[in-house]
């Protein structure tokens, strides 16, 4: 009876995520004849559509490399990296069009003692990882329930075990969730135009200073924005206010 | 003996070969433009002859000799090497105008015949000019041999001084020299002889001498309009003094003898300004593996062995030869399949002694086979600009085919000269982004990126109502099922009186077969309640056994068996009943089952 259940909560969770996968099949052809154009608009339709995942991003990255607009690519590419933290053709080819970048800017380094965790965070992203919340609640509710039903019998204490196992899973899940929407809810951009100068203030006028040059495919961090202005930060030193228009949020 | 002779034979041989040079015939004219008036010499010069040879002199129809033959000879020995030459010398003046050739002179020695080169002559009416006659006592040509060019062409530039034949002079020396901006000059060496002598030759109808002043190649580095600044010479001229009255009053003095001492007047002769035309090369069509080369082209290509051993050397030689810029031709790296390792190639450029824009440039490459196989050399490309038909043109050489035959072992063996020697880094080519991915694992729809509470609500309380269930579950239904042994014991006691109140109710009824049947059903039930086990098929031994494990007493036992005994016995061969040992017998099965239950707990 419960194992039906779950099976149906399974089933309409996957069923949800339908794919459109010939119009991604579609798009790759595009690209293997030399079409970037055309290949380009397809990946973006298919975004369009409401979908996304971290093979579309690199591929839309791909493209717009191919068609030499580095900013774009790079946006794509730091899409596509919350989806495939980890793969080694996204981090080469992210390496690769960071090689046209003027501006230096330092990547933070990993600490290797949070490894075993980044390692297991980086097999979640924003939806699996709030997918398997909620999948770990619902076992871990099971599992507890048969613990009730067998607490005064010798089967009792066999599930003693399987119900710590699952809480300590149930608790590491939801801070990886709860990571991930952290970090998820930070903003970044990519700097699109050539070069931009950064203000002290979001307007035009006198009172607003040059602090400091941006050039193409940089990203940044976004603080704060208002209608038509982005507040910027590199490091803790360098803030400041540019132009919506001049930057794509990632 | 005959071995001797032989070596005897060689020795001559080598010996006659040291001893004498090449032998050739030459035939030179003093002038090879004059009037009709004029008379010029002609030297035919035989060098390493014998002097018995027969000589078949040509027929000079055209001319009229004036003298001659003289006949002077020379011997010289110059690093052991002697040369003997015997000159022939005649004075001729033409008979016609226009061009006449004097035909070769053939000697013949031993039955082989030796050809000497034709001279051609050419004989103006005297009077005739082909243009404005030049006032000019003396001036600088220079020659060009082409005025539109493109740029890396060359071309050959000469400077001539032209005088006239009446004015004697002295050396020339140059003051200026052209600065030659855009243009990258290589000047040409004259011989001794050339640079001194002076060649009588007929200009614009008047007759001069000449004398080479210098000679450039000239090749162009940028395009557009180019002016060569003039050259400059200073050239001293003897002064016909006028004759100055001998001190002696003697006209035997004024002989040219006792002039020893010449007055000499130098004069500042300046060539024209040469204009040239420089053409860029067209972009269009230019192939990718242009290298600047200039001019008409051959390209031969050769390999020394087509199946070579592992580790053993093929040598490929890339000929270009032709007329070009040759010096500045660079062959682009050729394509050479990795089993080969290539060294930088050996560079020889051969050009012909007069001309330094004909002859040709050899590129040599040692390749060392490295791995077993049959290899493929594709066609090498050599890419020029065509001057004559003023387009871009590709030659390509032969494709080979190498066999390379041994194995890969004897690579990494012993047989290897140097360890490691050959092994290196695999080359990057180039770098490009890496293929695009062509499978997903999941496809997220955008909207659900946000936090779901609907979900979230759905799957909580789901979880909430299985566990509140689970307390249902185990008050209502699971309760009986999971703990009936413990049920079972507890409600023996219960489940034996209500048995035993048919026992009663057979007493009263004073059923003596139907007492005994049910006091022996409610004992033997009890005890299997009391041990979880089926009332079925239980004997009576068995449950003594059991009991005594349980350290029941003797005399309960005893008391046991008794009734239980009794009974059967009863059920089998039933007797009168009797109330009163009834009612004993169900007091004494009640306190049985009480003792039990205490003990048994």
């Amino acid at each position: 009876m419960r194992k039906i259940l779950l099976f149906i909560i399974f089933l309409i969770s996957y069923t949800l995520f339908s794919l459109p996968a010939t119009d991604f099949d579609e798009a790759n052809l595009f690209y293997e004849k030399g079409e970037y154009q055309n290949a380009v608009q397809s990946y973006e339709k298919i975004i369009a559509g409401g979908y996304e995942n971290g093979e579309i991003y690199y591929n839309l990255g791909n493209s717009y490399y191919k068609l030499g607009d580095i900013a774009l690519s790079i946006v794509n590419y730091e899409r596509a990296l919350k989806f495939l933290p980890k793969d080694a053709d996204l981090i080469e080819n992210l390496k690769i069009a960071r090689l046209s970048l003027v501006d230096k800017i330092e990547e933070p380094t990993e600490v290797p003692f949070f490894t075993l965790y980044s390692d297991t965070k980086n097999s979640f992203n924003i939806y699996t990882a709030q997918k398997r919340f909620f999948i770990t609640m619902i076992i871990l509710g099971l599992i507890f329930s048969i613990y009730i039903i067998l607490k005064n019998t010798a089967a009792g204490k066999l599930v003693l075990l399987p119900l710590y196992a699952i809480l300590i899973i149930f608790m590491t899940v939801s801070y990886i969730y709860y990571d991930i929407s952290i970090e998820n809810s930070r903003r970044f951009g990519v700097v699109a135009s050539d070069k931009i100068s950064v203000l002290s203030s979001p307007d035009e006028n006198i009172n607003s200073k040059e602090l400091f040059f941006l050039h193409k495919g940089t990203k940044a961090e976004i603080l704060r924005s208002n209608e038509q202005w982005f507040e910027i930060s590199l490091d803790e030193e360098k803030k400041g206010w540019i132009k919506k228009d001049s930057v794509i949020e990632i | 003996m005959k071995k001797l002779n032989k070596y005897a034979l060689l020795f001559i041989s080598l010996i006659s070969v040291s001893v004498f040079a090449q032998k050739s015939v030459k035939m030179s004219a003093s002038a090879t433009e004059m009037f009709k008036t004029d008379v010029f010499d002609l030297e035919i010069i035989l060098e390493n002859f014998e002097s018995e040879v027969s000589v078949q002199y040509p027929q000079f129809n055209d001319l009229t000799k004036i003298s001659g033959p003289f006949q002077s000879s020379s011997t010289s020995i110059i690093n052991g090497k002697m040369s003997k030459s015997i000159t022939l010398s005649y004075q001729f003046a033409p008979k016609r105008t226009g061009k006449i050739t004097i035909e070769p002179v053939v000697v013949i020695e031993s039955g082989k015949n030796y050809r000497s080169n034709e001279i051609t002559v050419n004989v103006i009416e005297q009077g005739q000019s082909s243009g404005a006659s030049d006032s000019r006592e003396m001036f600088i040509v220079a020659e060009i041999s082409s005025k539109d060019i493109y740029v890396g062409e060359m071309v050959r530039l000469d400077y001539t001084l032209y005088i006239k034949p009446e004015f004697n002079l002295s050396l020339p020396s140059l003051s200026s020299e052209p600065k030659f901006t855009n243009f990258v000059k290589d000047q040409i060496e004259y011989s001794q002889e050339k640079a001194t002598r002076l060649t009588q030759t007929i200009y614009k109808g008047q007759k001069y001498n000449t004398l080479p002043l210098r000679s450039y190649w000239l090749t162009p580095t940028s395009s557009g309009d180019k002016v060569i600044d003039p050259l400059s010479v200073i050239v001293p001229i003897e002064v016909k003094t006028k004759k100055r009255k001998s001190p002696f009053g003697d006209p035997f003095f004024d002989d040219d003898i006792f002039n020893t001492f010449k007055n000499y007047n130098e004069k500042n002769v300046l060539s024209e300004d040469i204009k040239v035309k420089v053409n860029p090369m067209p972009a269009e069509g230019k192939p990718s593996d242009f290298n600047g080369a200039v001019g008409s082209f051959n390209l031969n290509t050769a390999i020394d062995n087509d199946s070579v051993a592992v580790n053993d050397a093929v040598t490929m030689k890339i000929i270009i030869s032709g007329k070009g810029n040759l010096n500045d031709i660079n062959l682009p790296q050729p394509v050479i399949p990795k089993d080969f390792e290539v060294y930088d190639p050996k560079r020889t450029v051969q050009l012909d002694q007069n001309s330094k824009n004909t002859g040709n440039v050899i590129f040599e490459y040692l390749l060392l086979a490295r791995t077993p196989g049959r290899h493929t050399i594709n066609k090498i490309p050599f890419s020029f600009f065509d001057t004559k038909e003023k387009k871009y043109k590709t030659l390509y050489g032969k494709e080979y085919s190498i066999i390379v035959t041994g194995s890969e072992s004897a690579v990494s063996g012993g047989q290897r000269p140097s360890a490691g020697y050959s092994r290196r880094d695999i080359e990057v080519l180039a770098s490009d982004i890496r293929y695009i991915k062509k499978s997903f694992n999941d496809m997220y729809p955008i909207s659900e990126k946000k936090f779901q509470s609907g979900k979230f609500l759905i799957s909580f309380f789901i979880s909430v109502i299985m566990i509140i269930s689970s307390f249902f579950i185990k008050l209502y239904f699971m309760k009986n099922l999971q703990n009936s042994a413990a049920v079972r014991r507890k409600k023996a006691v219960k489940n034996a009186n209500k048995r035993l109140k048919n026992s009663y109710k057979a007493l009263e009824s004073n059923d003596l077969l139907k007492f005994y049947k049910t006091l022996d059903e409610a004992l033997l039930k009890f005890i299997a309640d009391k041990f979880n086990i089926s009332h079925a098929g239980i004997i009576s031994d068995e449950i003594i056994e059991r009991l005594k494990e349980k350290g029941v007493e003797d005399s309960i036992l005893n008391d046991l068996k008794d009734l239980l005994m009794k009974s059967a016995s009863i059920q089998f061969a039933p007797s009168k009943p009797d109330s009163r040992e009834m009612s004993a017998d169900i007091e004494k099965a009640r306190n049985l089952m009480s003792g039990l239950n205490e003990r048994l707990k």
